[in-house]
């Protein structure tokens, strides 16, 4: 017999599933709301980036002619544009600063940072980085955790078993079914994350860091399932995991150390 | 006619205790042979032993020419299994549970029609084929059951405790169903509580205490009361 009746079987169990189509549902809404809401906000910081930038240029034209080194001494401001892939990950941008003061024979930091000492800085910041760090796995975890032990637990594995089918074939044709599942879902947000940001090779760099990720939860669920006696122990044990991976890690202030000149 | 199944000095051992001990039995084809016995009279363990999901500490089981040890998906092949409840898919219909277990069995290829006509053949309502399973009594699951081992053409069937929560016009249709798949040449063990059904079913029976199997005979030989009183007098 083939693995992939095994996998062909699987996926048709998740399609007929109403609690994977609502997983997929809430997750996919989240997401999207997450980089709508993202998005949004880094196309009002770029207009008003793009409005400061020009006061700056106009104020600094507005000095009339002079000595082009007295000019370069009046100085100009410079405001720094968000990363590429700002609207899934916030990243760094909200402690580094936004504004640096150029002028000539000096080298000024950085300044303006919303969150100088980093103490906004979050794991928990709801942005589609976030969702998908926790959001993903959970979803892994609970469509996973009753696949085995549930043939366990209802008695079907033996069924298999009986007919002539290994634990191993089993367990393959289910990794199969729930990969292309996952395979689909990264595929789907990676695709739309391009037509929001239109970095291509960034996105699909992430979407293969993410799938990465989600094959590892995948394979962690799978292993527990295979090793529970029933579904239910399988989710305790998996949701202890996903609490333990997620909790918020404890970290000091950020200490800025002010360039050298 | 060689036996369908020929079991010889079969012994499972876990830590101390000894869940079948020497036991030997013979089936040939269409015969049924009935397991009698208490719970924990090692029943249970023998038919998993015959199917190869528990590995026997002594003995030597063969089942249709396949000798269990040395090449169990050879036994598979040739065996079916029918579990006290019967494990199908709640997503899938009947028809399509029996469809996805004649794949994995890897039965010969059959035709819609074909797997219709197996569930027709087990008494199944016609109107229950593409009806989800998840709405199936106990016993439309068994005969499901049934069907999967008729679709599969298994040589040896092997049932484990089929009638316990059936009804008993349930568990007449079902002995029923099970006589003929025996008629049709299958060898067939059944481990069950009903004495009288084993009675009425089997042509012989078996009675197992304490992983033994103190008594054989021929359902011919006695009439049920009789068996009773030799069941209970076994079981002081």
């Amino acid at each position: 017999m083939s693995t992939l009746l095994f996998a062909r079987h699987e996926l048709l169990a998740l399609r007929r599933d109403p609690r994977a189509w609502a997983a997929a549902v809430c997750l996919f809404v989240l997401l999207a709301a997450a980089l709508a809401s993202s998005t949004q906000m880094q196309r009002a910081y770029e207009r008003t980036r793009e409005d400061a930038q020009q006061a700056s240029r106009r104020t600094w034209l507005g000095q009339g002619s002079k000595n082009a080194h007295s000019a370069a001494h009046r100085g100009v401001y410079a405001f720094r544009p968000l990363p590429e892939l700002a609207p899934f990950e916030p990243g760094l941008h909200g402690v580094l600063g936004t504004t640096v003061w150029l002028e000539a024979h000096k080298a000024n930091d950085l300044r303006d940072a919303p969150d100088e000492d980093g103490s906004r800085l979050t794991y928990l910041d709801g942005s589609a980085a976030f969702l998908a760090r926790t959001v993903l796995p959970l979803l892994v975890f609970l469509l996973v955790a009753s696949s085995i032990a549930g043939e366990r637990e209802r008695g079907t594995l033996k069924m298999l078993l009986a007919q002539g089918a290994s634990v191993a074939r089993i367990t393959l044709g289910k990794l199969l079914a729930f990969g292309a599942l996952l395979l689909v879902l990264i595929g789907l947000a990676a695709l739309s994350s391009i037509v929001l940001t239109g970095s291509v090779t960034r996105i699909v760099g992430l979407a293969a860091g993410y799938t990465l990720f989600a094959l590892v939860a995948l394979f962690i669920a799978m292993a527990v399932s295979i090793g529970a006696s029933d579904s239910r122990k399988a989710l305790v044990i998996l949701f202890a995991v996903w609490t333990a991976g997620t909790m918020e890690p404890k970290h000091d202030p950020i200490r800025v150390v002010p360039a050298t000149p | 006619m060689s036996n369908v199944v020929s079991v010889r000095g079969l012994r499972k051992q876990y830590g101390d205790v000894r869940a079948v001990d020497d036991v030997s039995f013979e089936i040939e084809p269409g015969h049924i042979l009935a397991l009698l016995g208490a719970n924990g009279a090692g029943k249970s363990t023998t038919v998993h032993m015959l199917l190869g999901l528990v590995a026997a500490s002594a003995g030597t089981i063969e089942i249709a020419g396949h000798d269990v040890a040395r090449d169990p998906s050879g036994v598979r092949r040739a065996s079916a299994y029918v579990p006290d409840r019967l494990a199908l898919y709640p997503h899938l219909t009947g028809l399509e549970n029996l469809t996805y277990f004649h794949q994995v069995g890897d039965g010969p290829a059959l035709t819609r029609a074909q797997l219709e006509a197996v569930l027709e053949r087990v008494g199944l309502d016609r109107a229950a084929f593409d009806r989800r399973a998840s709405t199936y009594s106990k016993g439309m699951c068994q005969k499901v059951g049934l069907a999967i081992a008729l679709a599969k053409e298994a040589r040896a069937l092997f049932l484990d405790e089929p009638l316990s929560g059936l009804d008993p016009k349930a568990a007449n249709e079902f002995c029923a169903k099970l006589r003929e798949v025996a008629d049709a040449g299958a060898g067939v063990l059944m481990a069950t509580h009903d004495l009288f059904r084993a009675h009425d079913t089997a042509d012989e029976i078996g009675i197992m205490r304490d992983g033994k199997l103190v008594k054989t005979l021929r359902t011919s030989e006695i009439d049920a009361a009789g068996l009773e009183h030799l069941y209970l007098e076994q079981m002081r």
